[in-house]
């Protein structure tokens, strides 16, 4: 090493420099830049291959006339909010579960967070053949036991078809809930618990006065990011449904991909997708503000 | 800061900056590359994979063939023509040239040769690659759909083959009760689901457009007609989740032995000699059902395309030559085992006899139309397609919207695609 160098580089300030430059150059070229050239195309009437002429805002004002997107855009809201609102009460009663002493506890928790290791597409792929119409294990059995002659509607009825991606998505996100909620339990103080059950509280009691506040930036964080994830879930509707029967499952980004890549209008599926902006950032911000409290 | 970690800083950053470097400059072979669906039959991917590679050495080029599933093919070409990087030739489903005629290397001038040495290609095929004149890709094959029925379980209801819609839903009855359904896909899929919707209202007379590819045409008694067709079918008939059915749910109905007559590609006859060898021998295909109007159904004719951003046009375009030249589509053809069907008039000489059971995969062209009939093929046809607004329509009027409200509002939706807000 020359001594040249070796001076520029014995400045700290200029190494940091230098350590950032990739990941800010990253950020630049894979985040920013492909995410301001979204907002503007989401405002040209540009098809794949073709550049578009500017319209405005005429893209959004089109889809909110639109009964497809109105259904999509109220689609999302309830995938959202059920399937969170689900992953959070399951993921804390198995977290409750999962923090008793018991034996095989470590294997239980591993065995646990098997639906969020295996790939979506897959996981996907495999509830596809459990909601088959004719061989799906739930349909077959319901017909055998005698429960039902026809078999249950999974994917043809609007409201089935909702649940059972909801459902999906709901065995996938669970531990994602459980263990930041495990995580959280272990660093509530025991002196806090042994202190309520000398008070006389009970178990429901010391839940909600001692491990629901301890946990609460915990919950925060974690709601909110799974919102995020929830929000703008692709895969599971686009193998399961692709956003069928009669639109009835299409969500934001299901809707978004179906105009810009078969339809071939990208402004307008950019648009869609654009849709999902200022949600998100409300959510980043709840989210920030919250990781603030929690660390102060 | 430690020194040691200035140095693995220093360090990395020289590494980072030998990897950045273009290497030296080697003499290579001129490389290609092409995507193409993978086909059901796995000797008809490897002997194409075969044709490429005798090309190739001829050449001196090395070419790379990719081979992707039916539904990536649009995502792919959609993203190669918008980036303008990815393959040199690609394979083209149904009306894709008209997409992006532009991102495409003309290729008129292969046609001439071709056409004199084995006569005309079929109208159908060059309405789908013929943008204002030019030719912007090569027909290769369609993958025609017939009616698959089993011979057994008719000849144990006492019908014949179907020849009309309205037969069909007769022998459908019949079939439900015996628990070997008749069964049409209605979900969100690419293949079956537009052929039920599409073949269905052409039957019966209903269009989107006029022949001005303009004017919308929908709104008429004929397609009230074919929707009360597709609503009785789907009340007296077809299993009760056909609106969830992808283009997979019939051929595993079929084969698992719950269907007894389904319209599709030739795959589930394919499947079941080794899947189903009970239930092979008596399965049989027919023409699809015709209705009042006509027998219609939507014919996939796919097509091998360059793009305007390869840099190896002229080779690319002789790849092109090569594979959709007569004796090359006869040997792939083949290998098929009669299930894909040539889009030139003079092949059939080329090729061995095709399996009796499969001669009607080759009459389907005479029945078959593009999306946007009567129109020519257009962009918002295409849309109207991709984003299954007419399949909506049927599955609004199954789930109980009536008709009248059902065609109304698609009538709505189409008036947006087509530009009259």
């Amino acid at each position: 090493m020359n001594g040249g160098t070796g001076r520029l580089l014995a400045r700290d300030a200029v190494v940091g420099y230098l350590w950032v430059t990739p990941a800010l150059l990253l950020l630049g070229s894979l985040v920013a830049y492909p995410f301001l050239l979204a907002l503007y195309w989401s405002l040209t009437t540009k098809t794949a291959g073709i550049p578009g002429v500017f319209v405005g805002l005429d893209n959004y004002v089109y889809l909110l006339g639109s009964p497809t997107f109105r259904q999509t855009l109220a689609n999302t809201f309830v995938f959202t909010a059920s399937s969170v609102a689900a992953k959070l009460v399951l993921g804390m009663a198995a977290a409750l579960v999962l923090d008793q002493t018991f034996r095989g506890r470590n294997l239980a928790r591993g065995v646990f967070l098997l639906p969020w290791i295996v790939p979506t597409s897959l996981s996907a792929l495999a509830w596809l053949w459990i909601y088959d119409d004719f061989f799906g294990v739930i349909s077959r059995v319901a017909i055998d036991v005698g429960l039902r002659r026809e078999p249950i509607p999974f994917l043809s009825d609007s409201i089935l078809a909702m649940f059972a991606v909801v459902l999906v998505n709901v065995w996938r996100g669970v531990s994602f809930f459980t263990v930041s909620f495990l995580a959280g339990m272990q660093a509530v103080g025991q002196e806090l618990y042994e202190a309520a059950e000398t008070d006389g509280a009970g178990a429901a009691r010391r839940f909600w006065h001692v491990t629901l506040p301890g946990l609460r930036p915990i919950l925060a964080v974690a709601t909110l990011f799974s919102v995020v994830w929830t929000f703008s879930d692709f895969t599971i509707v686009y193998i399961i449904t692709r956003g069928g029967p009669a639109n009835s499952t299409h969500l934001l980004a299901t809707l978004a991909y179906q105009t810009a890549i078969f339809g071939g209008k990208v402004g307008e599926g950019l648009a869609i997708s654009s849709f999902m902006f200022p949600l998100l950032v409300l959510v980043i911000f709840l989210q920030l503000h919250f990781l603030r409290r929690a660390q102060s | 800061m430690p020194k040691s970690v200035r140095r693995v800083a220093l360090l990395s950053l020289i590494l980072l900056a030998l990897v950045a470097l273009p290497g030296p400059m080697e003499a290579q072979q001129p490389r290609l590359g092409i995507t193409i669906s993978a086909w059901f039959i796995p000797a008809a991917n490897d002997l194409f994979k075969q044709m490429v590679a005798e090309w190739a050495k001829q050449k001196n080029v090395t070419v790379d063939v990719e081979l992707v599933s039916e539904g990536d093919l649009t995502p792919k070409f959609t993203t190669a023509a918008e980036t303008g990087a990815g393959p040199d030739i690609i394979q083209v489903a149904s009306l894709g040239p008209h997409l992006f005629p532009d991102k495409l290397v003309d290729v008129s001038d292969l046609v001439p040769a071709l056409e004199s040495k084995y006569g005309p290609i079929a109208q159908i095929a060059k309405d789908a690659v013929v943008v204002r004149g030019k030719w912007r890709a090569m027909p290769f094959y369609a993958t025609p759909q017939v009616l698959t029925y089993r011979e057994d379980i008719l000849k144990e209801i006492g019908e014949p083959v179907p020849d009309t819609w309205e037969d069909a839903l007769r022998v459908g009855k019949k079939l439900k009760a015996k628990g070997v359904a008749w069964g049409e896909a209605l979900g969100h899929c690419p293949v079956d689901c537009i052929t039920t919707v599409y073949s269905i209202l052409w039957a019966h007379g209903a269009k989107e457009v006029e022949k001005d590819g303009r004017t919308i045409a929908l709104n008429s008694p004929e397609t009230a007609k074919a929707l009360d067709f597709i609503k009785r079918a789907a009340a007296e008939a077809w299993p009760a989740g056909v609106v969830g059915w992808d283009n997979s749910s019939n051929n595993r109905a079929f084969l698992g032995g719950q269907l007894g007559m389904t319209v599709n590609a030739a795959t589930i006859w394919f499947a079941s000699k080794k899947q189903a060898p009970a239930i092979s021998a008596s399965i049989n295909h027919a023409p699809i059902p015709r209705g009042p109007a006509a027998r219609a159904i939507p014919f996939w004719p796919t097509s091998l395309a360059v793009f305007a951003h390869s840099k190896q046009q002229a080779l690319a375009k002789d790849l092109v030559r090569h594979l959709t030249d007569g004796p090359q589509m006869a040997r792939w053809l083949d290998s098929t085992e009669g299930a894909g069907a040539g889009l030139l008039a003079g092949l059939g000489k080329l090729e061995k006899a095709r399996d009796p059971k499969l001669a009607v995969v080759l009459k389907a062209i005479e029945w078959g139309r593009l999306p946007g009939w009567p129109g020519p093929p257009t962009r918002e046809s295409a849309e109207v397609h991709a984003k299954y607004v007419l399949v909506d329509m049927a599955q609004n009027v199954v789930k109980g919207t009536p008709i009248p409200q059902a065609i109304e509002q698609t009538v709505t939706e189409m008036k947006r695609i087509y530009g009259q807000r």
